[in-house]
C-alpha cells in the first residue's frame, strides 16, 4: 500500500501544480513580472517530482540521476549561447 | 542446388564481429564513393576558369563528399573496430542487445543508400555543403527533393547512430569480465566510451535540428526563413551537434592510435591515468565551443570572449595526451610495424591541425581565416589526420585478428609513404591559399597563388589537386594489398604484435563466442580463463559455453530497415512506396514482438562480471535510461529553438500570441490532466504486477492506453480547429514551433501506445505478473518521460 500512497501523492502534487499554473496563467498580476518564472518552476517541480517517483521504480537513483543531470548540463551551454544571440547587443550582421 | 547458408549469415547475423565486418566493407565502400567525389572536384578546381563541373554539380559533389566522409564514413568506421573489438576487449561474448546491433547496422546502410539516391532524385542531390547552411537549406534556394532526402537519410543515420550508442554503454557498463575494472578498459575502448557519451547528447541535437529543416521543406513551417529564426538558428542548432562530432570523428582513432605506440613501443601507456581524464575534459568542453564556428555571424561580443576563451581551454588536455603519447615512446623497443607508422604519422598529422586550430581559436584571427581554404586545411589535418589514420593504422593492427591472415608489410609501408606524401601535398598548400574563399566552384587567375619552379608556374590548386590523386592512389595500395592478404597472406598466430588487451588471448579470428576456453578473469597477476561456475558462482552456467550461430540469426532487423528505407524515400517520391514501406514496418514490428515473445531469439549468456557503476540495473533498464538521456538533448534542443524565437521575436516585432488568444488553456488543462493520470495508472500497473495481481495488471495497462489514445484524439481535435482558425503550420512562428513539439511529442505518445499493445500481449502470455514486471517497469520509464515533457510543453505553449 505504500507504493500506491506514494504513487497518488504524487499524483496529488502534480495536479496541484496544474491548478497554481493555471491560476497563475489566468491572473498574472498575483505575482506580477514573476508569474512566467514561477509556472515554469512548477513545471521544473512536477518533472522532478516524475522522474523521482514515477521513473525510478526500485532502483538506487543514484547512478542515474548523476547521469541525468550530466544531461541536462550539457544543453545548458544551448540555452545560454541561444538566450546572449538574442537579448545581448549584435555587434555585426547577419551574412 | 544452391547453398544460401552463408548469404543468410551474413544478412540475419547479430553476432558482433560480423556486424563489425558489415560495418567496415559498407564504411569503406562510403569512402570510396565520398573520395571519388572528392577526386571530381578538385579535378575542377585544379586551373582556373575551368569548365570541368557546372556550379550545381560542384556543389552537390562537395555537400555530399563532407557528408558521407564524416557521417557514413569516419564514424562507422570507429564503429565497425569498435563493434568487433569493443566486447572482445570487455571480456563479454556479444553486444548486450545482439539485434538492435544488427538493426543499428542495416538502417546505417539504409540511409546511406537513401543518401546516394538523393542523385536520382530529380533535380539532384543536396546542394547547400555539409554545414546545412540556412537559408541555403530552405526549398527557396534549393528545392530540389534530392535535398529533403538527404535530410531524412540523415534523421535515419542518426537514428541508427543513437540505438547503437545505447547499446554501446550498456554493453560497457555492464558486460565486463570479472576483475575488468574500467581503469582496465584499453584506450581504444575508453575512447569509444566517451564517443558514445558524445554521440549520446550531440547527435540528437542535430535530429532536432533536421526536424525544423524538414519540417520547413515538407510542411511549409517558417523556422528557417523567418527574422525570429533564420541563419542564427540553425547555427547554433548545427554547430552544438557539429563540434561535438568532430570529436566523434578523432576519438576513435585517436584511442588507437594511443594503443598502438603502446604496444609497438612495447611500454606501458605513459599516465593513462592522466589520459583519460583528458578524454574526459574534452569531451565536456566539446560541448562548449561549438559557437567559434559563428564568430562571423554577428553573435554577441561577450558570447565571443567566451567561445574563444572555452576553444582554447580546449587544447589544453589534448596537449596533455600528446605529450603522454610521446613520452610512450620514450625508451621504448619501437618495431616500425605498418599500424605504428600509421600512429606515428597519426600524431604528427594531428599536432599540425591542433595547432591550426589554435589559430581558430581567436576572433582576431579567425575573422581573416574564416571561409578559406585555411579552415579546410585545418580541419583535415585534424581529422584525416588525427582521425583516419589513425584508423588505419588500426584496420592493419587488427587485420590479422579479424581474417587470420598477416598482410604484405612491404605494401603497407609503400601504402603509408604514399598516403604521408599525398596527405600533405593536398592538405598542406591549403594553409598557403589563406585569402581563397573555399565555397566557390571556380576562380580567375588573380586568385591563383602559387610558385615558379624556374619559369614554370605551380598553382597551390593544381598542387592540392595532383595530391589528391596521389592521396587516392595510396589507397588502392591499401586496397590491394588487403583484398590479396586476406585470400593469399600467411597465417597469422594469435598474437602476432605481442598485444596487451583481450583480443590476443583468443584465436585469430576470433571463435564464435569469443573466448572457447572460459570466462576471463582479469587479475595483478594477468589473465586466467575458468570455467564458468568457478567466475561467477555459476549463476550464468546454463548455455555459456552452447549454442550456435543459427540461434542467434533475427530476420528482423533487416526488414525494418528496409521499411524504414522504402517508407521515407515513399514520402518524398511516391505514395505507394510509402504505403509499402509502412506495410512492411508494421510486419516487422510485429514479427520482432512475436520472435521475443516465442522466445525464438536467444542472446548470448554473459558471465556474471563488473558491472560499476549500474549493477543494480537490468540490461535493459539502464538501456532505457540511456535513451531517455538521449531524448533529454533532443528536447533540450527544441525548448532552446522556442526560447530563441519567442526571445527573438521581442526584437523583431512580432507579437507571439498572448495566452489564450490561440490557444482554450483549459482545453490543454484537460488533456493534460488526461496525460497525467495515464502516468498514475502505469505505475499502478507496475505495483500490480509485483504484487501478482493479473487483473489489476491488466485493469491499469488498458486504462493507460486509453488515456493515452483520448489525449492524442483530443489533440488531433485541437489541431483540427486551430487550422480551421487559420493557425496553419506556416503562419507564423509561434505556429510552427506549437506544431512541431506537440507533434514530436505526439509521436512519442503514439509509439508508447504501440508499445502498450505488445506489453499487454506480454503480460497476457505471460505464465506470472512477476514475469511481465521487467517490462511494465521499463515502459513505466519510457511514459514517465513523456509525461515529464508534456507537463514543460503545456505552460510553454498554453501559458506563457
Amino acid at each position: 500500500m505504500i507504493d500506491e500512497m506514494k504513487y497518488a501523492a504524487v499524483y496529488g502534487i502534480l495536479m496541484l501544480g496544474l491548478i497554481v499554473e493555471l491560476l497563475i496563467a489566468v491572473d498574472g498580476s498575483i505575482l506580477g513580472a514573476f508569474a512566467g518564472a514561477a509556472i515554469l518552476a512548477i513545471a521544473s517541480l512536477q518533472a522532478f517530482f516524475i522522474f523521482l517517483v514515477y521513473m525510478h521504480g526500485r532502483y538506487g537513483p543514484r547512478p542515474v540521476a548523476v547521469f541525468a543531470a550530466i544531461s541536462l548540463l550539457t544543453v545548458v551551454p544551448l540555452f545560454i549561447a541561444l538566450l546572449y544571440s538574442v537579448v545581448m547587443p549584435h555587434h555585426g550582421s547577419l551574412p | 542446388m544452391v547453398d544460401w547458408h552463408p548469404l543468410k549469415r551474413w544478412l540475419f547475423t547479430t553476432n558482433h564481429k560480423d556486424i563489425g565486418i558489415l560495418y567496415l566493407l559498407t564504411s569503406l565502400y562510403f569512402f570510396v564513393a565520398a573520395g571519388l567525389l572528392a577526386l571530381t572536384f578538385r579535378t575542377q578546381l585544379a586551373i582556373p576558369s575551368n569548365t570541368f563541373l557546372q556550379p550545381d554539380e560542384y556543389n552537390q559533389a562537395v555537400t555530399t563528399h563532407g557528408l558521407l566522409m564524416l557521417l557514413w564514413v569516419l564514424t562507422p568506421l570507429g564503429a565497425a573496430f569498435a563493434n568487433y573489438f569493443v566486447p572482445i576487449q570487455i571480456g563479454a561474448r556479444d553486444m548486450a542487445f545482439p539485434r538492435l546491433n544488427a538493426l543499428s547496422y542495416w538502417v546505417y546502410l539504409a540511409s546511406g543508400l537513401l543518401a546516394l539516391s538523393s542523385f536520382l532524385a530529380g533535380g539532384g542531390t543536396a546542394d547547400w555543403g555539409w554545414t546545412t547552411y540556412a537559408p541555403l537549406n530552405t526549398v527557396e534556394f534549393s528545392p530540389a527533393v534530392g535535398g529533403s532526402m538527404m535530410g531524412l537519410a540523415l534523421m535515419l543515420l542518426m537514428a541508427s547512430s543513437i540505438v547503437s550508442t545505447v547499446n554501446f554503454l550498456v554493453t560497457i557498463f555492464r558486460l565486463r569480465a570479472p576483475g575488468m575494472s574500467l581503469m582496465k578498459l584499453p584506450l581504444f575502448t575508453w575512447a569509444w566510451i566517451f564517443t558514445s557519451l558524445l554521440m549520446l547528447w550531440a547527435f540528437p541535437s542535430f535530429v532536432s535540428a533536421l526536424t525544423l529543416l524538414i519540417s520547413d521543406r515538407t510542411f511549409g513551417t517558417v523556422f528557417f526563413t523567418s527574422t525570429q529564426g533564420g541563419p542564427l538558428l540553425w547555427d547554433h542548432m548545427f554547430w552544438f551537434f557539429g563540434h561535438p562530432e568532430v570529436y566523434v570523428l578523432l576519438l576513435p582513432g585517436f584511442g588507437i592510435t594511443g594503443d598502438l605506440l603502446s604496444t609497438f613501443s612495447r611500454r606501458p601507456l605513459y599516465a593513462k591515468k592522466i589520459i583519460i581524464p583528458c578524454l574526459a575534459i574534452a569531451s565536456i568542453l566539446s560541448f562548449t565551443v561549438w559557437a567559434h564556428h559563428m564568430f562571423m555571424t554577428g553573435i554577441s561580443q561577450s558570447l565571443l570572449e567566451a567561445f574563444n576563451v572555452t576553444t582554447e581551454l580546449i587544447s589544453i588536455p589534448f596537449a596533455i595526451i600528446v605529450i603522454a603519447y610521446i613520452f610512450t615512446l620514450r625508451g621504448g623497443s619501437i618495431r616500425f610495424a605498418t599500424p605504428m607508422l600509421f600512429a606515428v604519422g597519426s600524431l604528427g598529422l594531428f599536432i599540425i591541425g591542433g595547432i591550426t586550430g589554435v589559430f581558430n581559436s581567436s576572433v582576431a584571427l579567425d575573422t581573416a581565416f574564416r571561409g578559406t581554404f585555411w579552415v579546410v586545411g585545418h580541419f583535415h589535418y585534424t581529422i584525416v589526420g588525427g582521425g583516419l589514420t589513425g584508423l588505419f593504422g588500426g584496420l592493419y593492427y587488427w587485420f590479422p585478428k579479424i581474417t587470420g591472415r598477416m598482410y604484405s608489410e612491404r605494401l603497407g609501408k609503400i601504402h603509408f609513404v604514399v598516403y604521408i606524401i599525398g596527405f600533405n601535398l593536398l592538405y598542406f598548400p591549403m594553409h598557403l591559399l589563406y585569402d581563397m574563399p573555399r565555397r566557390i566552384f571556380t576562380y580567375d587567375s588573380s586568385l591563383n597563388a602559387g610558385f615558379y619552379i624556374g619559369s614554370l608556374f605551380v598553382g597551390y590548386n593544381f598542387l592540392i589537386t595532383i595530391g589528391a590523386f596521389t592521396f587516392g592512389i595510396s589507397q588502392l595500395i591499401m586496397f590491394a594489398n588487403l583484398l590479396w592478404s586476406a585470400r593469399r597472406g600467411p597465417a597469422a598466430n594469435k598474437d602476432p604484435w605481442g598485444g596487451y588487451s583481450l583480443e590476443w588471448g583468443v584465436p585469430s579470428p576470433p571463435p564464435e563466442f569469443n573466448f572457447p576456453e572460459g570466462v576471463p578473469v582479469i587479475s595483478a597477476t594477468g589473465v586466467t580463463y575458468r570455467p564458468v561456475a568457478m567466475a561467477d558462482g555459476g549463476h550464468a552456467d546454463a548455455g555459456y559455453g552452447a549454442g550456435s550461430h543459427e540461434e542467434h540469426w533475427s530476420h528482423w532487423p533487416i526488414v525494418v530497415a528496409a521499411g524504414s528505407g522504402i517508407a521515407l524515400w515513399g514520402l518524398l517520391m511516391s505514395l505507394p512506396a510509402l504505403l509499402l514501406g509502412t506495410g512492411i514496418l508494421a510486419v516487422a514490428f510485429i514479427g520482432w514482438g512475436r520472435e521475443t515473445l516465442r522466445g525464438r531469439f536467444s542472446e548470448p549468456i554473459e558471465a556474471v562480471g563488473e558491472k560499476w557503476p549500474f549493477a543494480r540495473l537490468e540490461n535493459v533498464s539502464l538501456g532505457m535510461w540511456v535513451f531517455i538521456f538521449g531524448e533529454i538533448a533532443f528536447f533540450g534542443t527544441l525548448f532552446g529553438a522556442y526560447v530563441f524565437l519567442r526571445m527573438n521575436s521581442l526584437l523583431t516585432g512580432f507579437v507571439w500570441p498572448r495566452p489564450g488568444e490561440v490557444h482554450n488553456i483549459f482545453f490543454g488543462g484537460f488533456n493534460t490532466i488526461v496525460l497525467l493520470t495515464s502516468g498514475l495508472t502505469m505505475v499502478f500497473a507496475l505495483t500490480f504486477a509485483r504484487r501478482g495481481s493479473y487483473r489489476g495488471l491488466q485493469g491499469s495497462l488498458v486504462a493507460t492506453f486509453a488515456l493515452g489514445a483520448f489525449f492524442m484524439v483530443n489533440k488531433a481535435f485541437e489541431w483540427r480547429e486551430l487550422f480551421a482558425g487559420g493557425f496553419t503550420f506556416s503562419t507564423n512562428t509561434a505556429s510552427s514551433i506549437y506544431y512541431v513539439l506537440t507533434g514530436v511529442h505526439g509521436a512519442h505518445v503514439v509509439a508508447g501506445l504501440t508499445a502498450l499493445v505488445y506489453l499487454m500481449v506480454k503480460a497476457l502470455k505471460a505464465s506470472s505478473t512477476t514475469q511481465a514486471a521487467g517490462a511494465v517497469e521499463i515502459f513505466g520509464i519510457y511514459w514517465g518521460m513523456v509525461d515529464a515533457v508534456w507537463v514543460f510543453l503545456f505552460p510553454l505553449l498554453y501559458l506563457l
